[in-house]
């Protein structure tokens, strides 16, 4: 059932699909991550310069 | 598989083995007939001429079992999204794994030859007709496609025997046979292996009168059809007006 | 002071008006849950589908509703990888009609299913040759794209922006758009062709089949065409129906005229491109199989008659993109729009073509008869849930949302 048992062959085809398809996912998983972190960082930002 | 058409009665004695053989389910209404459920179909052709010339023809259609363009992509194999049907290369045969299938009809779309049935319902067993169901063959649930099978346990079950035998390539032909073949009265389906000479339809298959049906799309089905009847290979493909069938061209009828 | 729930500077009506307005969709969407119910409990024999029609009005809508959720990715493509930047004053709006497609796709496509619990097998077991391995992994991934674009607009409520995080996070996804509209872009072609090419591959089936490009046929590259084409036409349709709904100005007129001409133009090299495509298509891949032209129109003008290639190629085809092409028909805005309703119209119909005319068609000649097919009550109601679902997430997502930047400009 899993893709890593005896049964099943990766060939070139596979590859090229869920590479594209785990890329587009990376991609738009790393924009999102990005955006997140960022915010935080520019809360923790705007809380030191009210501080000081 | 060899279909002599020039011997077919039309009793349908293979649709009925073939229901009993590999549990296909049926119901209370079956006025329908695109909502029924067979692997195996008799069809009723006519030469569609008036009397006295009217000539009659029934055709016994189980799934082709094509071999595709590019030997080993059938067009319902390349488009099951989940691999829930596949060719095996050293049978020639195109399996169907109902507990794969999710049921998305592709396949059924793709089949030019409507030999691949939906299970629109659950299958409901009348009285205790489960007692008695072949228990070779798993019963299909509601929502997943079905379909001829060429009866694939019966050559497990060789293969298996020719194992014990110490003798595992070499299946013989009375060994493996479908229900559909043994089943018919006037013999006029044959079984066996197309590739060995040993078997009856390595011959029959390279008869001039042998055709298969809608050969031009490049299907390359296994069922061979023989008939000795211009028309039956009229009605079997689809030629322009211009066009002949292949063993009757430059012939009259 | 409270803050309003509404966007700044803009008038909305009272809170009873809008609910009474939402009340015949809410009444649809509770008919086709009901159907839903009764499709996903007793199983597909609560529709008219049938072995010969395999593929039904569900698949069409499936089809039609993303090709006309293809705005959503054009338009950010032009916005944001083009720069064209009247587009971005509709851009929000197009983002909000693309989710209602798509998740009115995925709704339809669970409906359609022989085995729904099933349906992850297309991810798991994926058999990466067939077009509709693709389409899934596409179109979910997309969807997810789709929402994330989504995000920032509600994120931009006033009483959600009063929260720093979202503040920060709205301003901060707005600055990379271009990411995720360049992956969105990518997406799209590829779902938008592989649907295409669903019926393009079937070489069983003459009247669908194409020959093509390595492993495309040519109907993958019409289908994005058409969908580039159209999406847009259809965003702007929906736009003008929501001014006139709330009776106000949304978008300059220059947004939908240059709209218009973008897709005048795809359009009009789309429809040559289908119309050789169709030539060839007659006049070598159908002949070479046995099946002259005229095999696949039946004698029957009520259906499948030769109408409906005319229909779809010269009066939905043509006419529009001839119309869109000329600064008139632009600045007219009744030729406009209607040249828009024609587009959207053809588009359907190819559709329909591709997918029902093919499985109508006869292909044994010893069963001469075209299949007949008309949907049940449960495929028509779910069918339109999709409109009532649209009118639902549009009202509440123009009601609390900033979803037009010219509104404010617009209505002072």
């Amino acid at each position: 059932m899993f893709p890593f048992a005896y049964e099943w062959t990766w060939y070139f085809g596979q590859y090229l699909f869920m590479g594209a398809a785990g890329f587009a996912i990376s991609v738009v998983g790393a924009g999102l991550t990005y955006c997140i972190v960022k915010s935080i960082i520019d809360i923790m930002i705007s809380d030191d310069h009210a501080e000081h | 598989m060899v279909i002599d058409l020039d011997k077919c009665t039309g009793c349908a004695s293979c649709m009925v083995a073939c229901y009993s053989e590999n549990n296909v389910s049926f119901r209370d209404e079956e006025s329908i007939k695109l909502l029924s459920i067979n692997w195996i179909q008799v069809y009723k052709i006519t030469n569609g001429k008036p009397f006295p010339d009217t000539e009659v023809c029934y055709l016994p259609q189980p799934c082709m079992q094509c071999d595709g363009k590019d030997f080993g992509h059938p067009p319902c194999v390349s488009v099951c999204p989940a691999v829930a049907t596949d060719f095996d290369t050293p049978t020639g045969i195109v399996s169907q794994i109902p507990v794969r299938c999710f049921g998305c009809r592709y396949c059924m779309a793709a089949c030019p030859y409507h030999a691949r049935k939906f299970n629109w319902w659950d299958p409901v067993w009348p009285a205790d007709m489960e007692r008695y169901l072949s228990p070779d063959v798993s019963p299909r649930m509601r929502g997943v496609i079905e379909k001829c099978t060429f009866c694939y346990h019966r050559f497990q079950r060789a293969r298996q025997q020719a194992y014990y035998k110490g003798d595992a390539e070499n299946i013989k032909e009375a060994d493996y046979q479908t229900a559909c073949t043994q089943a018919c009265p006037s013999g006029a389906i044959t079984f066996g292996d197309m590739d060995n000479p040993d078997h009856a339809v390595y011959t029959l298959k390279k008869s001039r009168y042998a055709f298969r049906l809608l050969e031009r799309l490049g299907t390359q089905p296994s069922v061979y059809y023989l008939s000795t009847r211009k028309w039956v290979h009229r009605a079997c493909d689809n030629y322009l007006e211009h066009e002949e069938p292949a063993a009757f061209a430059g012939k009259s009828a | 002071m409270t803050t309003s729930a509404f966007p700044e500077g803009v008038k909305r009506c009272s809170s009873g008006k809008f609910i009474l307005w939402l009340l015949p969709a809410f009444l649809v969407l509770l008919i086709a849950a009901y159907a839903m119910f009764r499709v996903w409990f007793y199983g597909l024999n609560q529709t008219n589908m049938n072995d010969a029609y395999g593929f039904a009005i569900w698949i069409w809508a499936d089809l039609a509703v993303i090709a006309l959720g293809g705005g959503a990715f054009f338009s950010g493509f032009l916005a944001y990888l083009v720069g064209v930047k009247k587009v971005k004053n509709i851009i929000n709006f197009a983002v909000v009609l693309g989710v209602v497609c798509y998740t009115s796709a995925l709704i339809l496509l669970g409906l359609d299913v022989g085995q729904p619990l099933r349906g992850w097998f297309i991810f798991w077991h994926a058999n990466i040759h067939s077009m509709l391995t693709e389409v899934a992994f596409c179109l979910t991934i997309y969807l997810g794209v789709l929402i994330v674009e989504f995000i920032p607009v509600i994120l931009e409520n006033p009483k959600i922006q009063k929260i720093r995080f979202f503040h920060h996070l709205s301003h901060n996804m707005h600055e990379i758009m271009a990411v995720f509209a360049a992956t969105g872009v990518f997406l799209s072609f590829f779902h938008q062709g592989s649907l295409g090419g669903v019926p393009g591959v079937l070489y069983g089936r003459p009247f669908a089949f194409r020959e093509g490009l390595f492993i495309w046929p040519w109907t993958f590259f019409l289908f994005t065409w058409s969908a580039a084409a159209v999406g847009p036409l259809f965003t702007a349709t929906m736009c003008r129906l929501t001014e006139f709904i709330t009776q106000k100005k949304l978008v300059k007129d220059d947004v939908y005229e240059l709209l218009a001409k973008i897709s005048g133009w795809m359009l009009l090299t789309y429809i040559i491109a289908k119309s050789l495509d169709t030539i060839y298509w007659a006049t070598v891949t159908a002949p070479a199989r046995g099946f002259a032209f005229m095999d696949f129109y039946s004698n029957n003008p009520a259906y499948y008659g030769v109408w409906i290639l005319i229909a779809e190629i010269v009066i939905c085809g043509f006419l529009p993109a001839l119309i869109l092409i000329t600064q008139k028909g632009r600045e007219n805005k009744k030729l406009l729009f209607g040249a828009a309703i024609l587009a959207i119209i053809g588009l359907c119909i190819n559709r329909w073509v591709m997918v029902l005319q093919v499985l109508a068609a006869p292909l044994k000649p010893f069963q001469e008869e075209w299949f007949v097919y008309s949907p049940a009550w449960t495929e028509v109601i779910t069918t339109i849930m999709p409109i009532a679902y649209g009118i639902v997430l549009i009202s509440i997502a123009y009601r609390y949302l900033p979803l037009f930047p010219q509104e404010k400009e617009l209505n002072p």
